[in-house]
């Protein structure tokens, strides 16, 4: 049996009606016991937790309202959590799992309606003092590109020396950024931090 | 009274089950009016907000299919958390999080995304030149999230007290553990704390 809105008839009488209706009472005490804490309860109506089915779009809202859904996210290939704004507003995604990341050094996450990278960079030599041009970590399809030149953040790591000096320039582009080396020992990739939209 | 589905009987005459009736559609209405906007209301259905009871383990989640993620909190050590698992349950995003009692306001970390950020200034103040090992804060009585990998570091030099930056500097190495992070450091016998962000993975045991 299942939920049936359409009961009693005006013609019923109550031995006819009367399975219909505890059916009904059955399938709203059940449905409503998911995710929730259940009737005669001291917290009835309460959620114990939101088991949230991807949504194919973003759901539909109107003025002075937000959503919160799941769906698949583009890099992560898996359900994100997303916040949809106020009239049919941009989406906002919350979390972010790197399941398909190729490397745990490096990652991505949202914060508010930015985009911050981290990792070391693609290039690991860097044999004379001077300029270079770095990539961020490039893995096409599970890491976002900017859409904007970032901030960039950079640690001048070395083993050995503190006279090997990096310097971010102040000059990036969606997918490089640009660093004056000071010395010419020790070759490595530079650790940046990058934020941007 | 209380919510009975097993009502009416099928020999009640309706002046016997109106009660039950009325108890019931009673507590559907109050069931229905936590969190939601209730029944007779513009946005009847819709959240108002969600309280969530405490969920002390994953496992006692319901597994009801590969496209169902699950949003819920978690009260573990004196802090409360809220949490996001995927279909797939192959990684945890922590929400929100944090101490509830902190006892420093120079270290801190937080979840973002699926990886952790720490920050703060290192125990030790490493004296003299060369290569040091300095270790992560770590604060007795908080729950303090320990790297499931070696963190990516940086770090920043503090000005020495009398003023003499260059004989006070100091470099990450590249090098780093779940507690710690090397040094390269200019010859100097002032030691100082190391202030640092590093940002690794966590091993989720909630």
């Amino acid at each position: 049996m299942a939920y049936n809105n359409n009961i009693p008839q005006a013609t019923d009488e109550i031995k006819v009606s009367s399975g219909q209706i505890r059916e009904n009472f059955s399938q709203i005490g059940t449905v409503f016991s998911i995710n929730h804490e259940d009737f005669n309860t001291d917290n009835a109506g309460k959620h114990k937790f939101l088991q949230m089915p991807a949504q194919v779009a973003a759901p539909v809202t109107s003025a002075d309202e937000g959503a919160l859904f799941t769906k698949t996210g583009d890099y992560s290939h898996t359900t994100e959590l997303m916040f949809r704004r106020e009239n049919n507003g941009p989406v906002v995604q919350i979390t972010q799992g790197l399941a398909n990341l190729t490397t745990t050094t490096s990652g991505f996450a949202y914060i508010g309606n930015s985009l911050i990278k981290w990792g070391p960079s693609e290039e690991d030599t860097l044999p004379a003092a001077g300029p270079y041009i770095l990539h961020f970590k490039i893995d096409a399809g599970n890491i976002p590109a900017f859409s904007t030149p970032p901030f960039v953040l950079i640690s001048d790591v070395n083993a050995t020396s503190t006279t090997n000096v990096f310097k971010w320039t102040g000059i990036s582009t969606n997918t490089t950024f640009n660093i004056i080396k000071a010395a010419t020992i020790g070759n490595q990739r530079v650790p940046f931090i990058a934020i941007g939209t | 009274m209380a919510f009975n589905p097993n009502v009416p009987k099928k020999s009640d005459r309706l002046s016997v089950s109106q009660g039950d009736f009325l108890e019931n559609f009673r507590s559907i209405d109050a069931f229905l009016g936590e969190n939601h906007d209730t029944f007779g209301n513009p946005d009847e259905g819709k959240h108002k907000f969600v309280q969530m009871t405490n969920i002390p383990l994953i496992a006692n989640f319901p597994d009801d299919g590969e496209n169902t993620s699950v949003f819920f909190s978690n009260q573990k050590s004196n802090q409360i958390n809220v949490l996001f698992k995927n279909t797939d349950k192959t990684w945890l995003n922590r929400i929100v999080s944090g101490f509830a009692n902190r006892l420093s306001l120079d270290d801190g970390y937080a979840f973002v995304g699926n990886s952790l950020f720490k920050w703060g200034v290192s125990t030790n103040a490493p004296t003299g030149g060369g290569t040091k090992t300095v270790d992560f804060p770590i604060i007795n009585g908080i729950p303090w999230p320990v790297f499931a990998t070696n963190p990516l570091v940086f770090i920043f030099s503090t000005p020495a007290a009398d003023g003499d930056m260059q004989n006070n500097y100091c470099k990450w190495t590249g090098t780093s553990s779940p507690t710690g992070f090397d040094i390269f450091k200019n010859n100097s016998a002032r030691g100082f704390r190391i202030p640092f962000l590093a940002i690794g993975t966590f091993s989720d045991t909630v």
